[in-house]
């Protein structure tokens, strides 16, 4: 039992520190300051291709920071359709170094000035061994003490002859006094041969003939050679119709052709489709396509494969309804023959003398008798109406059954009277959890959660509930004149999108898996 | 007397082995989720921003000069980046760069100097973003920075897209680069978020495993007994 005790303590440090190690080896970025990534994050460009050949120099240094320099802005100019390699003309800070006027150390009766010009810019300049300055734009001034002794002028540059000479005597007080000096590269012959200085890009496709552009500047067809690089990177672009765009980053190197050989994906073919040809009898028929107008027969319809449904519709005519199974890349032929209608009679009992239209069209007034037959009615919905002065519109859909007398009772209310003194609107009460949901009526925003809504017309509307991080929840609600209906609606919480590629299940049964195998390797044994 | 120490250490080994085993599943769950979940960010960024460059025409930006920042032709571009941006509450910023081959990176429009003249950067100004990389790759087609950065203006991560000349019956080629800047903290936030369950699961099974050696393994020892 002790030594279960003893192993029990231990075992609990060494989850500790377990739990400890995973935590440390992965750590977690939830704070949301930008971290440095552990793992390397999935490449958006493809770093560079290898050179043809193994460069003979180094390649030049490409620098990775902003660079300090100011670029002109002429960054807006639209580039020239012809391949240009323009590099952008930089506004540097000026190289060459304002003339230094170094004061004497011990002034005494005024200053002069000792000039010395040189050919060589940035060659020292030294006073009896003891530098003084630098030539700038061909000269140094040096302010000294005309009771002072200058006896050897020395210039000198590294990899140039060094001059040495002295003074025709020493300035007065303000007066110059000129020293020439002339400094020579010193020759030293040629160890190795210099490297080339330009490199180059050959761009082949496959398949052959993509628009190649560098740097986003079109450069032609490949296969295209680019000459003359300065050694450096540059962005690659291969284009071709019906195929995916290639983009790579290579480097060049001087003296070397780099190659880039995009190998293009072709594109997702489009939807094939097929076309029906529609005609009818007699011709000028509306034709409908799975519920959608496409226009009068006869014409062509195109069609992506598969069952549509077709609807001719032609004024006194029944409406032709037919499948049609669409073959990609073929024709088909739909003739419709349409049949002339079928017919009813409508019976319409009314107030005597009021006025009746069918579908717009005058059909006279109620006899006397106070019913009114009609024949050959068009079968189907028919919109009837029936006016009289002094009365309110009656006006309805009718359908009219074929063969049949349909019989239409039309009542009509003397205008003025209310007959029906009941509320028009209802109400809803809405609570929901969690509070605080958008609440929509029929698509349009009312409030919030718990909400009681007031003067909504009777009938069927559509609720709509939104809440951040919540499923939409959507009823249709029947709201009754006079009365509030309540709701209490509990909204779904939105799933979280799961990555394909966490395992987190996995790994739960891999562990038990593991803890099962151990365990009965341990019972077998015992 | 040797009996119970074989047995514990035998039960010490498979402890320690079941750990690792457990430890280097969770570690690969978790770097497996960070991944997918960064591609499928990063893959959004630059859907968005290609789409976006393709609405600015080459001619909209074209003469445009440092100083120019409230003449109309700005004015018009940068609202039109705002309207764009607009309508996804996590895109903070778009605006148009010059992108050269040194990899040096001019700004030209900022759609958000219109509205904060001080926070946003002027015509002419130099990205500090050291995303040269992404942006001079973008010349070519829509690249993404490969991590969060931090510039004066924030912290930030980036997506970059050509704008192409097209539209004037070039060859299409790059006129300029249009960027789009996603808060670093809402980024790194949606990266991570499934990782505390990886890491609670790994642990779970750790003690799972380990008790239940433990516990078989005892009981096997007082049977013995």
């Amino acid at each position: 039992m002790i030594l279960l005790k003893k192993s029990c303590a231990v075992l609990i440090a060494l989850l500790t520190m377990c739990a400890l190690c995973l935590a440390v080896a992965v750590p977690v970025a939830a704070d949301g300051e930008p971290t440095t990534a552990t793992t390397e994050p999935p490449l958006t460009l493809k770093p560079v291709t290898a050179p043809t050949t193994e460069p003979t120099t180094l390649p030049t240094t490409v620098p990775t920071t902003a660079p300090t320099t100011v670029p002109t802005t002429e960054p807006t100019t639209r580039p020239t359709t012809e391949p240009t390699t323009t590099v952008p003309t930089m506004v540097t800070m000026p190289t060459t170094e304002i003339t230094i006027t170094i004061e004497p150390t011990s002034v005494g009766g005024g200053k002069g000035y000792i000039d010395t010009y040189c050919n060589v810019d940035g060659a020292a300049v030294a006073f009896d061994g003891t530098y003084q300055c630098t030539i700038a734009q061909g000269v140094c001034t040096v302010g000294v003490s005309p009771t002072g002794h200058v006896q050897t002028v020395t210039v000198t540059k590294s990899g140039y002859t060094t001059w040495s000479g002295g003074l025709s005597g020493m300035p007065s007080n303000g007066q110059h006094v000129a020293v020439y000096a002339t400094i020579n590269p010193v020759s030293t012959p040629p160890t190795t041969i210099p490297p080339a200085q330009y490199g180059t890009i050959y761009a082949q496709s496959s398949p052959a003939g993509a628009a190649i552009y560098m740097n986003g500047n079109y450069y032609g067809y490949a296969p295209v050679t680019i000459p003359t690089l300065q050694p450096g990177t540059y962005t690659m672009k291969a284009s071709l119709s019906g195929y995916t765009t290639n983009t790579q980053i290579v480097t060049v190197y001087a003296g070397q052709t780099t190659t880039y050989y995009p190998t293009l994906q072709q594109s997702p073919t489009p939807r094939s489709t097929g076309t029906v040809t529609v005609t009818s009898d007699p011709s000028g028929a509306g034709v409908y396509v799975d519920g959608t107008y496409q226009g009068k027969t006869p014409m062509t319809v195109t069609l992506y494969p598969g069952t549509h449904t077709f609807r001719l519709s032609l004024a006194g005519y029944n409406d032709y309804t037919a499948s049609v199974y669409v073959t990609a890349g073929t024709n088909q032929n739909l003739n419709a023959i349409l049949a002339p209608a079928v017919y009813g009679t409508v019976a319409l009992t009314s107030l005597p003398g009021a006025s009746v239209t069918i579908d717009n069209a005058a059909q006279g007034t109620i006899p006397s008798s106070g019913t009114m037959t009609v024949n050959n009615v068009a079968s189907g919905n028919r919109l009837i109406k029936v006016t009289a002065p002094g009365y309110n519109e009656w006006l309805n859909s009718v359908y009219i059954k074929p063969n049949v007398v349909t019989t239409v009772n039309a009542v009509l209310t003397p205008i003025g009277v209310n007959p029906a003194p009941v509320p028009a609107t209802g109400g809803l009460t809405i609570v929901s959890t969690p509070n605080g949901a958008e609440v929509y009526v029929d698509n349009l925003f009312k409030g919030y959660t718990p909400a009681t809504l007031t003067d909504i017309a009777a009938g069927q509307h559509q609720i709509i509930l939104k809440y951040t991080g919540y499923m939409d929840y959507t009823q249709t609600v029947a709201v009754n004149s006079g009365q509030t209906t309540p709701l209490a609606i509990s909204m779904q919480v939105a799933p979280t999108p799961t990555p394909a590629s966490a395992p987190s299940v996995l790994i739960l049964i891999g562990g038990l898996m593991a803890a099962l195998g151990i365990a009965t390797l341990l019972r077998r044994r015992s | 007397m040797t009996k119970p120490c074989f047995t514990s250490t035998k039960l010490w080994i498979a402890a320690i082995l079941a750990i690792i085993i457990i430890g280097a599943l969770t570690a690969f769950a978790y770097t497996s989720e960070q991944n997918a979940l960064k591609g499928a960010t990063d893959m959004g960024m630059k859907s968005t921003v290609a789409v976006m460059a393709t609405q600015i025409h080459a001619e909209d930006i074209a003469g445009l000069q440092p100083g120019d920042e409230m003449n109309p032709q700005y004015l018009a571009v940068a609202n039109h980046l705002q309207a764009m941006r607009s309508m996804d509450d996590n895109i903070m910023n778009a605006y148009i760069l010059k992108v050269y081959p040194n990899r040096t990176a001019v700004f030209i429009v900022d759609d958000l100097y219109p509205d904060d003249p001080l926070g946003s950067a002027k015509t002419g100004e130099i990205s500090t973003a050291p995303d040269t990389l992404e942006m001079f790759g973008a010349l070519s087609g829509p690249t993404v920075s490969q991590q969060p950065y931090t510039t004066k203006y924030g912290s930030f991560m980036s997506a970059y897209a050509p704008i192409d000349d097209s539209v004037n019956d070039s060859t299409g080629n790059t006129a300029a680069v249009l960027a789009i800047d996603v808060s670093a903290r809402n980024y790194t936030a949606f990266t991570s978020q499934g990782s505390l369950p990886i890491l609670i699961t790994g642990l779970v099974s750790m003690i799972l495993t380990v008790g239940a050696i433990f516990w078989f393994g005892s009981r096997k020892g007082e049977k013995t007994e």
